[in-house]
């Protein structure tokens, strides 16, 4: 594929993307169950769209999709919307979070296009496979804690009272303990999955750069979001704090793992802001 | 035991994890690389962070401390775990106060349909519970339902990993050694500390780690290609110890070369002049070695007595690429500038000159000798392994009992535990049974509650 494939598979996906964000809220505010149904349609074609794009420039410039600022968000963005057709399947009544999640992944992928998009070759410290766990894993964790997100959202809806006049669209999401606990299992997930990007960061730098750690902003700030979903973990499993108490955690701890990883290379100087040049 | 009981407060470790990660952000705004005052900083603050130890956040006392607390914090909580998984796997058979609780106060009681003997109603719970991934025995006239035993070790694991984390971090960095020493091709330096001219930063109970073993470089490209990929600049190092060479390879990041706690990595391969100054006397005559900065290639310096006056003789050399100078030499208020390539002489105003003999490049290494490095990864994967299960292996046991109703039924008496963060456990088990027994009458105390 070009270039121009890939670029016109991205935009093919953020075209998805915007109409399944329209469809969402039309469906949503007008009571559509069909239309929501071709929310999450569009937004499968919109998440396949994104891997073919993907796919296309691993395959053209040799590496994948974890150098430089564009990859990295796209594949963000991609990761958080596969981790929200999955939950989806599972939960058919979950599909409403789509929007919020979808006008997210669009913003994500929209802006993305408007950064340096030029391939960066994998030289020196970069070329191990180390580069592949490790961001692979940063990705799984992301996505994780974007579904925990949505979750702990629903949840506080559900439990608002302000929201009483949304309460039969807030009832087709599962039941708040179910709600309670998958938000849980995902904070756990992506706590574990953060563990082993941060594991695989420190041994691939001791392997580059010979220190496994050295207090670089970047791996400073994985430790603190690292650190918050510890504090989740903590006040949930050992403190009591379960409900409304930990879904606000769960979300006000999104945008701490959405600075660390996309903010933190951008506002500090940083041994890893290479990879994430602009 | 009441410091124990403080250690292992939840409060303490929610409140340490609070207070270092709110340290650390604010360390990341002050200190970015952990090293000297960014520039941003006043003269007047940087003073007081001096006193406050916060010019190096990360190496302050106060950071030190909390995470001293935390670790025994950690280790205390581990502690606790490990007790109670242990004690949870060795009762398989339920206690008198769980027996008397079935009886008078179940969590949950459910009639079975008509027809159904004891007989009938045990089965079927069994049936259904193995269905959720229960394990069933007999305990006398108990039934007892378990799931994996691995998640009682999750947690304890888990924390363990960290303790074992922290300690080996901790005590790795006090007994270990990183050095940068320059080595021209074909030179040779010994892991001693003399050796590291460029930079040597040694834990404070570092001792006699140094192995004296001789690092050689062979050679040095400055553009290594392996299986087709550039790799940038590399060494090709030889570690050689009494008995004769033990180790020789090419040295670039991600390929470092090993041995035991050593780790010799390339750091940079610095451009490298090597010159003399050229006298009558053999005693005014001797070498210069010159390192550039591989990135800005900016000029170096060097100052020299002169045989005639006593003002020194400044000279001074910037690479231009193309293996030529610019050298200027400066003395008693004038300067000349020429342009020379290898072999040429500059002269120098005392009549003595500086024969450039060499431009190429050397092999900046960087040694590394800790030992906690690979135990520290141990910890890692103990850790992961610890937390998986801990999130994903539920701890759940069900103990039961069956006895007849008021009505004559046959109706099975429940209680149930589970850990927090499994709060659809008691559902699961109201749901199962009650389809495993074909009943609508359910007395579900938890519910109600």
């Amino acid at each position: 594929m070009t270039p121009l494939s890939e670029a016109l598979a991205a935009w093919a996906a953020i075209v998805s993307y915007a109409a399944s964000a329209t469809a969402f809220t039309v469906g949503i505010i007008f009571v559509k169950p069909k239309v929501e149904n071709v929310a999450v349609g569009l937004a499968w074609a919109g998440f396949i769209a994104q891997i073919v794009s993907i796919g296309a420039r691993w395959i053209r410039v040799g590496h994948g999709p974890y150098l430089g600022f564009y990859e990295v968000s796209t594949l963000l963005a991609c990761i958080a919307v596969g981790g929200f057709l999955f939950l989806v399947y599972r939960y058919p009544g979950v599909r409403i979070a789509g929007v919020v999640l979808i006008p997210v992944a669009l913003l994500i992928v929209g802006g993305s296009l408007l950064v340096n998009q030029e391939a960066q070759a994998i030289t020196g410290s970069l070329a191990s496979y180390w580069l592949v766990i490790h961001v692979v894993f940063a990705n799984l964790a992301f996505g994780a804690y974007a579904v925990s997100f949505v979750l702990a959202v629903a949840y506080l809806l559900k439990d608002s009272q302000s929201a009483a006049r949304w309460h039969s669209l807030l009832d087709r999401f599962p039941e708040q303990d179910v709600l309670d606990a998958l938000t849980m299992r995902f904070v756990g997930a992506g706590f574990i999955f953060q563990g082993v990007m941060i594991a695989s960061g420190a041994i691939w730098a001791n392997e580059a750069w010979g220190r496994y750690w050295g207090w670089d902003p970047v791996e400073t700030w994985s430790l603190i979001a690292w650190a918050v979903y510890a504090i989740y973990m903590h006040l949930a499993l050992t403190l009591g704090w379960r409900g409304r108490k930990a879904a606000w955690i769960a979300v006000i701890a999104l945008p701490v793992i959405l600075f660390s990883l996309l903010g933190v290379p951008i506002a500090y100087n940083s041994i890893h802001g290479a990879y994430l040049a602009l | 035991m009441r410091p124990l009981a403080f250690l292992r407060s939840r409060r303490l470790a929610v409140s340490l994890l609070v207070a270092i990660t709110a340290y650390s952000f604010v360390a990341t705004w002050l200190d970015p690389q952990g090293v000297a005052t960014g520039p941003t900083v006043d003269e007047g603050a940087s003073g007081l962070l001096q006193a406050l130890f916060l010019d190096r956040p990360f190496l302050s006392p106060l950071f030190l401390a909390a995470i001293g607390l935390m670790t025994l914090s950690t280790a205390a909580c581990a502690w606790e775990r490990t007790r109670s998984g242990i004690r949870a796997m060795r009762s398989e058979s339920p206690d008198d106060r769980t027996s008397e609780r079935l009886l008078r106060s179940p969590q949950l009681t459910i009639v079975a349909a008509e027809g159904m003997d004891r007989g009938a109603v045990a089965a079927a719970a069994v049936q259904s519970l193995k269905g959720v991934r229960l394990k069933t025995a007999w305990s006398g006239s108990t039934l007892v339902a378990r799931g994996s035993a691995l998640g009682l070790v999750g947690s304890a694991a888990f924390h363990w990993g960290l303790v074992g984390l922290f300690v080996f971090a901790g005590v790795g960095q006090l007994t270990r050694y990183e050095g940068y020493v320059n080595v021209l091709p074909g030179g040779s330096v010994q892991d001693l500390p003399t050796a590291y001219d460029l930079e040597l930063v040694a834990g404070s109970f570092v001792g006699s780690a140094y192995t004296g073993l001789t690092l050689t470089t062979v050679e040095v490209d400055t553009n290594l290609v392996v299986a087709g990929q550039e790799r940038g600049g590399a060494a090709l190092v030889a570690l050689s110890g009494p008995g004769g060479e033990i180790k020789r390879q090419w040295v670039y990041p991600n390929s470092p070369l090993k041995h035991g706690a050593l780790i010799v990595h390339r750091s940079q391969t610095p451009p490298v002049l090597i010159g003399r100054i050229e006298a009558e006397a053999a005693e005014d005559a001797g070498g210069v070695t010159l390192y550039f900065d591989i990135e800005t290639r900016d000029s170096r310096a060097f100052a020299i007595p002169s045989v005639v006056t006593s003002e020194p003789i400044q000279v001074s050399v910037t690479p231009l690429g193309d293996q030529r100078l610019e050298v200027s030499v400066a003395s008693g208020g004038e300067e000349t500038t020429e342009t020379v390539g290898i072999g040429d002489r500059v002269e120098l105003p005392d009549g003595r000159g500086f024969i450039v003999d060499d431009l190429t490049y050397a092999a900046q290494l960087q040694v590394v000798n800790d030992w906690s490095v690979p135990w520290i990864y141990a910890m890692f994967v103990l850790g992961t392994i610890g937390v998986s299960l801990a999130v994903f292996v539920p701890v759940r046991s069900v103990w039961m009992t069956v006895t007849d109703a008021a009505d004559g039924r046959v109706e099975l008496r429940v209680i149930h535990s589970r850990r927090r963060n499994d709060p659809v456990f008691p559902r699961v088990v109201r749901e199962t049974l009650a389809q495993a027994l074909d009943s609508e009458v359910i007395d579900d105390r938890e519910a109600s509650e």
